[in-house]
């Protein structure tokens, strides 16, 4: 039988993790395992039943055997797109219950549990999905070699869902660390970091044993999150177990060593995988779509080694006026501005390779993604860099301007350039000459593009406000405002926050019918008349 | 003997020896020798057109 290999694995994983589950010592670790038995069982049925292949026009399957391995691919451009409307359709949900508390339905789906299952939908499903999907597409081509090994590139992407599902889950289920963007536990964090070092072996090899000889800026990137990410991964995630059969453990770490080490990884998730990662994503479907090479190459070198030389640095900007040392705060905070010369030079080098082709822009709604979000990637790490220097750090910390924040890097920057890699890919790994509608794409544009100015807008103010609020005092010294009037002012913010994000998720949900659409291999009709002439 | 030049002369002013490094990348990118071969690299994308699959 075919896949017979994996079939045999996968059945003899699920009796595994069965085992595991009888004997668990505590009902949380019986449950979990109990679920991954099931995903690894019905995992084992659907190799079994060998993965309907119909729809992929057979010269592209062919092609696969002889050329570059795609198949992964194919399954990441799906998933990216499932993982991120999951992951958004979260982050709605959480929305609604900061503005209606009433929502918050326990234990299972109240905001506490919901919160982490958002963030890592977003961060490490919808991103992490993106980037290894990408990574594989972008290290093929620049290297013109296949991937070293079929399996080993099978192997990692599955094993890094699931990774997803058992993170997923297990914040549901309540198992938790409480180390944000680390909860997973500790049995989750070694399957990911067995994965790991299995994707950084795959990416390797192939860089190794490439037929191009200089190794194109993407792969460096790429390289740089993968090394990275393995690196904090491990390190802010030492933990004793309370049990090998529970899903209980410790930090090593206790105190502010704790707190640094957390936010060295916190900020650094952020530096590397949703900067770097996703720099490599840039830096190679912005010059395929414009059809032309990067603005500068030599800038691209600079652009690279000094993010990598300063972000590393930037964590303590997180523990502003804490118990952390005054001048490891401080060294945060200059790093941090530091930081704005490579993410402008960057945003520069994206921009500009549009230079003498800015028509692009009108006429091609995929480049307006990837372009909007080098924008959104040059405001964003200007503010960020802003909000790290103490005095204006002392009025934004723990207000939802942070919130804002993230959010025009993660929706404008990491999502948008994502958008723009999948209207890129999609036609291509199924063997289409063109998307299904181009002027869906750019329904899409505005739509999100509306929704993330509704959501950054308002948390500024709703965030000022906030911050400004808590330091009012009257005039006999006293604080000013309860902490539960900010959060009554707060109310229209959040329903506008919500608001937006909800356009997000319907922008997203149009790119869903339109890759569907795609991989059928149907075309729109006004994509078949030749357009006249203005904007599409 | 690695160990003590490590302590002694690296540790000490480590931010020194990586401003040095980098600055010798910045050198090694716009030596002006460098910029046809390394602006050539930035068509790399764009070559497996022609030879896609």
């Amino acid at each position: 039988m075919r896949n017979s290999g994996w079939i045999i694995t996968l059945a003899a994983g699920a009796l595994f993790t069965l085992v595991l589950s009888g004997l668990g010592q505590d009902a949380l670790f019986r449950i979990h395992m109990g679920i991954i038995t099931v995903a690894l069982g019905l995992a084992a049925v659907v190799v079994m039943r060998r993965p309907d292949e119909a729809r992929i026009p057979a010269g592209v399957v062919e092609a696969d055997k002889a050329g570059y391995f795609d198949a992964p691919i194919r399954a990441g451009s799906i998933l990216t797109v499932f993982w991120g409307v999951v992951g958004m359709l979260v982050g709605v949900v959480i929305a609604l219950q900061l503005a209606w508390p009433d929502l918050n339905f326990g234990p299972y789906l109240n905001f506490g549990r919901l919160r982490p299952l958002h963030t890592s939908a977003v961060v490490f499903a919808f991103g992490g999905t993106a980037l290894i999907t990408t990574s594989f597409y972008v290290v093929q081509r620049t290297s013109r070699a296949r991937l070293i090994n079929d399996n080993l590139a099978r192997f990692v992407f599955w094993g890094y869902q699931l990774f997803i599902l058992m993170a997923a889950t297990g914040y549901v289920l309540g198992s938790t660390q409480g180390r944000e963007y680390a909860e997973p536990e500790w049995y989750t964090d070694i399957w990911l970091t067995i994965v790991w070092v299995a994707y950084l072996v795959l990416f390797m090899g192939t860089i190794i044993k490439r037929k191009e000889p200089h190794i194109y800026v993407a792969n460096w990137f790429y390289l740089a999150f993968i090394v990275t990410i393995a690196l904090l991964h491990v390190v802010n995630n030492l933990a004793f177990p309370a049990s090998l059969l529970g899903s209980k453990s410790y930090s090593l770490f206790s105190g502010v060593q704790d707190a640094l080490t957390q936010w060295w990884y916190g900020h650094n998730a952020v530096g590397f995988f949703l900067t770097a990662g996703f720099l490599g994503m840039m830096y190679y479907y912005l010059p395929k779509q414009a059809e032309r090479p990067v603005y500068s190459y030599r800038l691209s070198i600079i652009h690279f080694w000094a993010l990598i030389f300063l972000y590393i640095w930037a964590g303590p900007h997180h523990l502003h006026y804490t118990a952390l040392p005054d001048w490891a705060q401080t060294l945060g905070a200059t790093f941090s501005v530091m930081l704005w010369m490579p993410s402008w030079g960057g945003m520069i080098n994206g921009l500009m390779t549009l230079s003498g082709a800015w028509d692009k822009l009108r006429t091609d709604p995929v480049m307006r993604f990837l372009v909007s979000s080098v924008a959104f990637y040059g405001m964003s790490t200007f503010e960020g860099p802003m909000m790290s220097i103490k005095a204006v750090n002392s009025l934004s910390h723990y207000t939802d301007w942070t919130i804002g924040h993230v959010h025009s890097g993660a929706l404008g920057w990491v999502a948008f350039v994502s958008f723009g890699a999948l209207y890129y890919l999609v036609p291509k790994l199924w063997g289409r000459k063109e998307l299904y509608s181009l002027r869906l794409v750019g329904v899409h544009f505005w739509v999100a593009t509306i929704g993330i100015v509704l959501y950054i807008t308002s948390m500024w103010i709703s965030g000022i406000m906030q911050g400004l609020m808590w330091r009012a005092y009257d005039t006999l010294g006293f604080l000013q405002y309860s902490f539960i009037e900010t959060v009554e002012a707060m109310h229209p913010y959040y329903v506008i926050r919500a608001l937006g994000g909800l356009l997000f998720v319907v922008g997203s949900l149009i790119m869903v019918y339109n890759i569907y659409k795609t991989i059928k291999g149907d075309v729109a009709e006004e994509a078949l008349t030749p357009a006249t002439s203005g904007a599409r | 003997m690695l160990a003590h030049i490590v302590e002694t002369y690296l540790r000490p002013i480590w931010g020194l020896w990586l401003m040095i490094f980098f600055l010798g990348i910045v050198f090694y990118a716009f030596r002006p020798k460098n910029k046809q071969r390394l602006e050539e690299h930035g068509s790399i994308p764009l070559k497996d057109d022609n030879e896609e699959r």
